[in-house]
C-alpha cells in the first residue's frame, strides 16, 4: 500500500499554520521516521492521516484514492497510536481490545483470533485481565499498540511510541516495529530519540514550523568517527581540515568526527589519505547517530 | 450470534464499565432497601388510625406508599442517573477533538445510539427494581393498575428524554466547565420546576381514568421516540470529525420527522405548524452561525445532475444549506397556517417572529463568512450590512426610538419586539422587509457554495 501526502496544509486559529505544503510519501514494509522539534505540526499531520483532523488544502491519498472523500478507507488500511495512553483505569485489556475489535466490526471467532493474535505479538497474553489501571507506562505503551494492530491495517502511524518508556521497553517496542515492517506494514513513527529512530527507519523527513525541511545534505555526506594512538588535540584536527575531501571535522570525546561525501570511495580515499599523511587510525568507523547530525543541521534556523 | 455481538459496542463498554464501577453497584443494592424503609413507614403512616374494616373494604391506602415510591424512584430515575450518564458522556466526548472511537468503523450515530443504549437500560433497570413496590402498593388498594404501570412508563420516558435533551449539551463543541455547567443549570431547573411527571400522575390517584392515562402515555413515547431520533442525528452531527457530511443524516431526519408529523397537521394544524415554525427559527439561528463548511466527501458524493443537486443541497453540511433547509420548513409550515388559520392577528404574529428571530443571525452568519472570505468587495458589504444593524438596534433599543411612524409607512426592521406582537398587523412592511432581506441574503450567500457543490473532476 501506498501512502501519499500531497500539499498538506492546516491552519489553526489566529492564522497560525501548523502544517504548511507537506508532502511526502511512503509504502508497504518501509518505516519513516517523522522528526521535527515541538510544536512542528507532526501530531497535527499524524491526525490528518487518522482522520481525526481535516487539512485546509491538499490531500491524502491511500493506494491513490483520497481519504478526505472517502474517509472509510483510512478507518480500514490505518491503525493510530496516539501519544497519549489508553485512560479507561477501570478496564481490562481484553475488554478494551474487545471494544476496538467489535468497532472495527469484528465478531465472533474472527474478533476472538484478532484479539489472541495481537496479545502474543504485543506480549499482553498474561495481562490480559488485568486493568489499565494495574499497568506500567510500557504496558499501556503496548496495549495502544495491541489497540492501533486489531484490524490488521497495512499502515500504522504511531505518534511518539517510545516518550517515556525505559530501555528494555525501548528494546522490545523496536523489534515489534521491525516485526511489522517484514510483515510489510507501511509505518510512520515520530519521536524525539533520534538514535531509536535511526536504528528502527528505512528514511526520514525531517518537519521545523509545519515545513518539511531539505535533507539532501544529509543523503550526500557521510560522518566517520576516527581515533589515533596517542594525544590527538589542535594539531591533529588542523591536519584533518586540511586534508581533501573533508568537509568538516570536530573533536568528539577521545577521537574525531569528519564530515566526508556519502559513498565507500570516499571513504576509501580518506582512508588512504590518513595514512599518507602519517594518520593511521586505531578506530576508523561510520558514525551512528546521524539522523542527530542531519536534525541539528537542518534545523538550526533552517527557516528563521 | 450471541446477543453481546449484535449489540452496539459502546453500549457494551458502557454496560460493563458501570457493572465494575463499585459506587454504582452500591448505588443500585441500596436503592431497594430505601424504597423498603420508606414503603414500610408511608405504610405503616397510612394504616395509622384506618379501621381493619376501612382497610379491607374501603378505598384501601395504597395511595400513600404508592407516591412516595414514585417519588424515590423519580429522583434516581430522573434525575439521579441521567445526570451521572451526562457528566460521564461531558468528560469523555471531545476532551482533544474527536475520540479514538472516530478511527474505527463506528459511524458517529452509532455512538451516541451506543450511550443512549446504555442510558436507557440502566434507567429501565432502575425503574424495574422498583416495581415490586408499585404492586405492593397496588395491592393494598387505592391505585388504579393501569397507574401502576404507567407511572414507572412515564418515569422512564422523563429520565431517558432528560438524558438525551443533555446530550446535546455533552456533545457541543465548547469548554468542558461550560458544558458542565449547563448541564446542572438543565437538571436544576428541571428540579425546581417539579415536573417529574409522577407529580402529575400521583397526586391525581383518585381521579385515575384509564382513557386519559393511554392518550398520555401514547403522547409520551411519540415524543420521547421523535426527541431520542433526534437527539441521536444531531449529537452525531456535532461529534462527527469535520471530514464527513455530517449534518445531512440529522437534516434526512428531520425531514422525516417533518414529513411523518405532517399525518397529525390534519388532526392538529396549529400546533403542527407553530412546532415546526419554532424548530425552523431554531434551525435557522443554529445553521446561520454555524462555522461548518462543507467537506469534501459532500462535494465528492454530490448528485451529477443540476436539478439533483439541486435537492441535495440543502441537506449537505454546511452553514448555508441548512440556512435554505430551515428556510424550507418555515415556509411550508407558516404559508400552511397562514392558509389554514382565521385569525389574521395570529398569522401576522406568526411571520413577524419568524422574521424578528431569523433576521439577525442570518446577517450575522453571512457576515461571519463574508469576513472569513477575505474579499474586499464582499468585506465592505458585509461590514456595512453590519452598522445598519448595528445601528438600529442600539438606536431602538437603547435610546428608546420609535421606528414606527404611523401605520402603512415605511418602518425600520428589528425593532420594538413586544411591538410588533402586540400590534402585529401594523408592522406588516417591517416584518415583510425583514424576511424579504433574510431569504434573500440566504439565497445569494447560496449561489458560490453551490456551484462549488460539485464532485471534483
Amino acid at each position: 500500500m501506498k501512502v501519499e501526502l500531497q500539499h498538506l496544509t492546516k491552519v489553526f486559529q489566529r492564522g497560525f499554520k501548523a502544517v504548511d505544503d507537506l508532502s511526502f510519501s511512503f509504502s508497504s514494509g518501509e518505516v519513516v521516521g517523522f522528526v521535527g522539534p515541538n510544536g512542528a505540526g507532526k501530531t497535527t499531520t499524524m491526525r490528518m492521516l487518522a482522520t481525526l483532523d481535516v487539512p485546509d488544502s491538499g490531500d491524502i491519498l491511500l493506494d491513490g484514492k483520497s481519504i478526505l472523500d472517502n474517509p472509510d478507507i483510512a478507518h480500514r488500511a490505518i491503525g493510530f497510536m496516539p501519544d497519549d495512553l489508553p485512560d479507561r483505569a477501570d478496564t481490562t485489556v481484553e475488554e478494551y481490545l474487545d471494544f476496538f475489535g467489535r468497532a472495527y466490526s469484528l465478531r465472533g471467532k474472527a474478533l476472538r483470533e484478532a484479539l489472541d493474535g495481537v496479545e502474543e505479538f504485543t506480549g499482553l497474553t498474561s495481562f490480559r485481565d488485568k486493568t489499565l489501571r494495574q499497568l506500567s507506562k510500557g504496558m499501556k505503551q503496548r496495549v495502544s499498540l495491541a489497540r492501533a494492530l486489531v484490524h490488521d491495517p497495512q499502515v500504522i502511524v504511531m505518534d511518539e511510541p517510545a516518550n517515556g518508556l525505559d530501555p528494555r521497553a525501548r528494546i522490545e517496542l523496536r523489534e515489534l516495529v521491525r516485526a511489522l515492517a517484514e510483515n510489510g506494514k507501511a509505518l510512520l513513527i515520530s519521536s524525539h530519540i533520534l538514535s531509536e529512530l535511526e536504528e528502527m527507519c528505512t528514511t526520514s523527513v525531517i518537519i521545523e514550523r509545519g515545513k518539511r525541511l531539505s535533507t539532501e545534505f544529509a543523503d550526500e555526506t557521510a560522518w566517520i568517527r576516527l581515533r589515533f594512538r596517542g594525544e590527538g588535540g589542535e594539531a591533529v584536527l588542523a591536519k584533518l581540515l586540511e586534508m581533501p575531501g573533508i568537509k568538516e571535522a570536530e573533536v568528539a570525546g577521545p577521537g574525531f568526527r569528519v564530515c566526508i561525501d556519502a559513498g565507500d570511495e570516499s571513504a576509501e580515499q580518506l582512508a588512504k589519505e590518513l595514512f599518507t599523511r602519517g594518520l593511521a587510525p586505531i578506530h576508523f568507523a561510520s558514525e551512528a547517530g546521524r539522523l542527530e547530525d542531519v536534525f541539528m543541521h537542518v534545523t538550526k534556523g533552517a527557516l528563521a | 450470534m450471541k446477543l453481546d455481538f449484535s449489540m452496539n459496542p459502546v453500549a457494551l463498554r458502557e454496560l460493563r464499565q458501570l457493572v465494575r464501577s463499585r459506587v454504582i453497584t452500591w448505588c443500585l443494592a441500596l436503592f431497594p432497601a430505601i424504597l423498603f424503609g420508606f414503603t414500610m413507614l408511608a405504610v405503616s403512616s397510612a394504616s395509622h388510625g384506618a379501621s381493619p374494616v376501612d382497610m379491607a373494604f374501603g378505598d384501601g391506602i395504597g395511595d400513600k406508599p404508592f407516591v412516595m415510591v414514585s417519588v424515590i424512584t423519580g429522583l434516581v430515575a430522573c434525575l439521579g442517573i441521567p445526570f451521572y450518564a451526562a457528566m460521564k458522556a461531558i468528560l469523555e466526548t471531545g476532551r482533544n477533538g474527536p475520540g479514538l472511537e472516530f478511527t474505527t468503523a463506528l459511524t458517529p450515530a452509532r455512538i451516541v445510539g451506543g450511550r443512549l443504549t446504555a442510558a436507557a437500560i440502566l434507567i429501565a433497570a432502575a425503574v424495574a427494581s422498583a416495581m415490586p413496590f408499585f404492586m405492593f402498593a397496588y395491592l393494598l388498594r387505592g391505585v388504579p393498575l393501569e397507574q401502576v404501570f404507567l407511572v414507572p412508563f412515564s418515569l422512564f420516558c422523563y429520565g431517558f428524554g432528560l438524558f438525551a435533551v443533555s446530550l446535546v449539551i455533552a456533545c457541543r463543541q465548547s469548554h468542558v466547565a461550560l458544558r458542565i455547567l449547563m448541564t446542572v443549570a438543565l437538571f436544576f431547573v428541571t428540579l425546581i420546576a417539579g415536573n417529574i411527571p409522577i407529580l402529575a400522575f400521583s397526586s391525581h390517584t383518585s381521579m385515575a381514568r384509564a382513557p386519559s392515562y393511554t392518550m398520555l402515555a401514547f403522547w409520551f413515547s411519540t415524543i420521547l421516540v421523535a426527541i431520542v431520533v433526534l437527539v441521536r442525528a444531531y449529537c452525531a452531527s456535532q461529534l462527527a470529525p469535520r471530514h464527513v457530511d455530517a449534518e445531512r443524516p440529522f437534516r434526512h431526519v428531520l425531514m422525516a420527522l417533518f414529513l411523518l408529523s405532517a399525518l397529525a397537521a390534519i388532526a392538529y394544524p396549529e400546533p403542527w405548524c407553530i412546532t415546526w415554525t419554532v424548530i425552523g427559527s431554531i434551525l435557522v439561528i443554529q445553521s446561520a452561525l454555524s462555522p461548518r463548511e462543507m467537506p469534501r466527501a459532500a462535494r465528492a458524493a454530490a448528485p451529477k445532475s443540476f436539478i439533483g443537486r439541486l435537492v441535495s443541497f440543502p441537506f449537505s453540511t454546511g452553514a448555508t444549506p441548512g440556512v435554505l433547509f430551515a428556510f424550507f420548513i418555515i415556509a411550508v409550515a407558516g404559508i400552511t397556517y397562514t392558509f389554514i388559520s382565521g385569525n389574521k392577528d395570529h398569522v401576522c404574529t406568526l411571520w413577524a417572529c419568524v422574521a424578528e428571530v431569523t433576521f439577525l443571525p442570518v446577517i450575522a452568519g453571512a457576515i461571519m463568512r463574508i469576513e472569513k472570505a477575505r474579499e474586499s468587495r464582499f468585506r465592505l458589504v458585509g461590514w456595512l450590512i453590519a452598522a445598519y444593524v448595528v445601528a438600529i438596534h442600539f438606536l431602538v433599543l437603547m435610546c428608546e426610538l420609535d421606528y414606527h411612524l404611523r401605520a402603512n409607512s415605511f418602518a425600520l426592521i428589528p425593532c420594538n419586539f413586544p411591538g410588533i406582537v402586540e400590534k402585529p398587523q401594523e408592522h406588516l412592511y417591517t416584518f415583510g422587509i425583514g424576511l424579504i432581506m433574510s431569504v434573500s441574503v440566504a439565497v445569494i450567500t447560496s449561489v458560490k457554495p453551490f456551484k462549488g457543490y460539485r464532485r471534483p473532476q
